[in-house]
């Protein structure tokens, strides 16, 4: 009977052990990345914003402020306008995310909530670009709009109205360009943002909304009155994204403009991006530091906003 | 005290697995791995001349791997030291970085070895070019970069129509005089509008010459404007006032008094004319165009010239309907261009030489690496190269003779080999550390084309911008 107990005890304690081994080694992937990628990256990322880079020793030496001062002068930079714009670009993709791309793909996916007729179709349609890489998308999308071989200008051309061709082309001028961009931002952005709002849509429960249409509420209002605030949560998480965006969206102006026409598609980010490419880390990180300095207590305090303002739904 | 325990040991085996992370080549002694960023210039050269290395190195492999992107990643990867290759061939990039850095291997041995006929690497380099390869750093000063392509950069025409068409005459031997001056040039573009070539016949009798033939296509990649700019630059001061400008002695060098800025205006003024004030003369909406889209335009026959480099034809062979035929043409002389004691102009070719190769300093093939750039210096193999990427090398062919070329490298020789080539290179760190430009604030066609900024107000904000940062760039790299 002892001996029984004994081993048992010796079984428990093996296992034990087993487990132990099976989380540090579980829990080592995760911290490695934790440190690797944000303790490492962060605390050396604050360094080099005060550092710059000595070519003759080939070591980083203490700048003090001068990266900052450089990137309040690139604000008051005439010669290019480069800062101005990505800074009113990114605030503007995060204005038309907001009132215009959320709208649609609330309306999307409502079509689709409702199985109104031919919401397969569309499904297929605004499903489509999210399945698609973004590097062919873009290609494709530009190649639309080409003065020469673009689909776009000429079905334009066909239907008679040639004449309202942009002489310059779609991407000719700054702010044609960037609103081509935010236009692709929402054909290709609309799947996506259908996917996060229908999962939330999908567990509204069917009783709240039978209920409704037995006192004869129309689409409008259900829509407005009853589903909206019923995913207000997710709503809210997708304007976070949103807002967030602004200090880390460039790859689309990356991929359609390369910057061009005269850097009027440039976002803050795309700035950041193209000082890393030109080997100018320093500047790179204290652009880095100081708008996360901006940006982070802005989106957490927009957040904080957002959810005094409209209570959550329990269901 | 367990949870504390896990805790330490996690954190254990994640720093335990950084260990892994130390210096590693991606090569086997003997297996020369050469990477390759995926561009007009291609690989194929890299491969054919790999297939002869291997014939005389017997046991030696040579492996050739040709990536997008890889100008862009070097950075990352020579920092990195994992998984090296023993060679890269990248478009310009920040090679002096690097090599301050520490991450490249010097190649004063291979400048100094004999390539053949007791000729060394050193010696088939352009002199005002050599200095593109020496950087100045904590281990002294050495040869980094391994030379790559040149060019002929300029413009290039659709010469089978041009032939067609002859808008500027023929001489004496039938062939279409192509236009000396820029002058000419002008009076081509009116030419070219006023011939058309694609229009339709409209049912009241008129032309619609919405989709006819333009003089020009060009694209958003501005830097092959500067192409033309810069030789009419060039064209005007000499060779050794281009040179001497590249020196960036102080901020005073943009000053618009200076002959090269006033010579950068009238290149400027003439780019106003010919693009800015005749939209005409382009395909509309070519400033919304990347590279691949105006090239395209080009082959296809809608524009009969493009300003682009030597790559063109590799790059494009696959889009290139049948009998279509591009050829460079010498770039038309400026009013107030050199001449020579003959009285005859003097012909300057925009290389547009910038890309490099590199050996990392952790590469496992270092010596057979070398070994195979001395292969890549010989004539045989420059005159491979370029029947094989349509690309002049920035390697000095010796022995100028060669055969079985196509129309269009038969027209890059010939002005490659008869012209004074212009090489951007320059002893000033402010230059090698991408700190000072021929352009101080930036290429400026787009600013030009988009917001209408003037040829004079070009070369004004240049000054002002450069006398303003002059200081803060010697400061930021530490002169």
């Amino acid at each position: 009977m002892e001996n029984k107990e004994s081993k048992t005890v010796v079984k428990k304690k093996k296992i034990n052990i087993t487990t132990r081994i099976f989380i540090i080694c579980m829990l080592a992937l995760p911290v490695l990345n934790f440190l690797v990628f944000w303790v490492y990256t962060n605390i050396d990322t604050i360094f080099l914003a005060f550092q710059r880079f000595d070519v003759f020793t080939g070591k980083y030496k203490s700048a003090g402020l001068h990266n900052f001062r450089e990137l309040f002068k690139a604000f008051r930079n005439i010669p290019t306008r480069q800062m101005t714009y990505a800074v009113k670009n990114s605030i503007t993709n995060m204005l038309w995310n907001t009132f215009v791309s959320l709208p649609i793909a609330l309306v999307c996916t409502y079509v689709f909530f409702r199985k109104i007729p031919g919401y397969n179709v569309f499904r297929i349609i605004f499903f489509l670009p999210a399945i698609i890489s973004s590097v062919v998308l873009t290609i494709a999308y530009k190649f639309s709009f080409d003065t020469s071989f673009g689909i776009v200008n000429s079905i334009i051309k066909k239907v008679g109205l040639g004449y309202l061709l942009p002489q310059e082309g779609w991407f000719g001028t700054p702010s044609r360009a960037w609103f081509m961009i935010l236009l692709y931002g929402s054909w290709s952005g609309v799947g996506y943002n259908v996917l996060l709002l229908s999962g939330s849509m999908s567990r509204i429960p069917a009783e709240v909304l039978e209920s409704a249409r037995i006192d004869g509420i129309g689409m409008f209002r259900e829509l407005v009155f009853i589903i909206i605030p019923m995913i207000f949560s997710t709503i809210t998480t997708m304007l976070v994204l949103f807002l967030s965006n602004v200090f880390s969206y460039f790859l689309t102006p990356m991929l359609l403009t390369g910057g061009n026409p005269d850097y009027g598609t440039y976002t803050i980010a795309y700035v950041i991006t193209d000082l890393v490419k030109q080997d100018q880390l320093n500047k790179a990180a204290a652009y880095g530091v100081f708008f996360s300095v901006i940006g982070v207590p802005f989106v957490l305090g927009f957040k904080m906003l957002l959810e005094k303002l409209v209570t959550s739904t329990e269901y | 005290m367990k949870k504390i325990l896990i805790l330490i040991l996690s954190f254990l085996i994640a720093f335990l697995s950084l260990c892994g992370c130390n210096g590693q080549s991606e090569g086997e002694v003997g297996k020369l791995v050469i990477k390759i960023h995926q561009s007009g210039t291609g690989s194929g050269w890299a491969e054919r001349l790999a297939a002869g290395f291997m014939e005389e190195n017997e046991g030696v492999t040579v492996v050739i791997k040709e990536e997008s992107g890889l100008t862009a990643s070097l950075n990352t990867i020579l920092q990195n030291n994992v998984n090296l290759a023993d060679m890269y061939f990248v478009l310009e990039s920040p090679l002096h970085t690097y090599a301050a850095k520490g991450w490249l291997e010097p190649l004063d041995d291979l400048f100094a070895s004999e390539v053949e006929n007791g000729i060394t690497y050193q010696e088939k380099i352009d002199p005002s070019y050599l200095e593109y390869f020496r950087s100045t750093n904590a281990s002294g000063t050495h040869f980094y970069g391994i030379p790559h392509t040149s060019g002929v950069s300029g413009i290039y025409y659709n010469s089978v129509l041009y032939e067609e068409k002859a808008y500027l005459g023929r001489d004496t031997n039938g062939k279409a005089i192509l236009p000396e001056t820029v002058d000419d040039l002008f009076m081509l573009c009116s030419r070219v509008l006023q011939d058309p070539v694609n229009s339709d016949l409209l049912p009241n009798g008129d032309f619609n010459t919405a989709n006819d033939i333009k003089p020009f296509v060009f694209s958003t990649t501005w830097l092959y404007w500067d192409f033309l700019i810069r030789t009419w630059v060039v064209q005007q001061v000499g060779i050794d006032a281009y040179n001497n400008f590249h020196k960036y002695e102080n901020a005073e060098i943009f000053k618009e008094d200076t002959d090269v800025s006033k010579a950068k205006l009238k290149a400027l003024k003439v780019f106003e004319d010919l693009i800015i004030k005749n939209p005409a003369n382009y395909i509309a909406g070519s400033q919304s165009k990347g590279y691949i889209d105006a090239q395209l335009d080009f082959v296809q026959g809608h524009a009969l010239m493009i300003p682009c480099g030597a790559w063109l034809e590799n790059e494009m062979r696959s889009n290139a309907p049948e009998g279509f035929v591009a050829k460079a043409m010498p770039t038309p002389y400026i009013d107030g261009a050199l001449k020579d004691n003959n009285g005859d102009y003097i012909r300057y070719n925009y290389t547009s030489a910038g890309a490099y190769g590199i050996i990392p300093k952790n590469a496992t093939n270092k010596e057979l690496a070398k070994k195979f750039a001395l292969y890549v210096a010989r004539d045989a193999s420059l005159k491979e190269i370029f029947k094989e990427n349509s690309i002049p090398h920035s390697i000095k062919i010796i022995d100028k003779q060669i055969s079985g070329l196509t129309p269009t490298q038969a027209s890059i020789w010939e002005i490659y080999n008869n012209s004074q080539n212009i090489f951007n290179a320059s002893e000033n760190p402010l230059y090698k550390f991408n700190k000072v430009k021929f352009w101080a604030v930036g290429v400026p066609y787009g600013s030009m084309i988009t917001s209408g900024k003037t040829a004079e107000e070009v070369i004004a904000s240049d000054y002002t911008y450069a006398k303003n940062q002059w200081a803060v760039w010697e400061y930021e790299l530490g002169l």
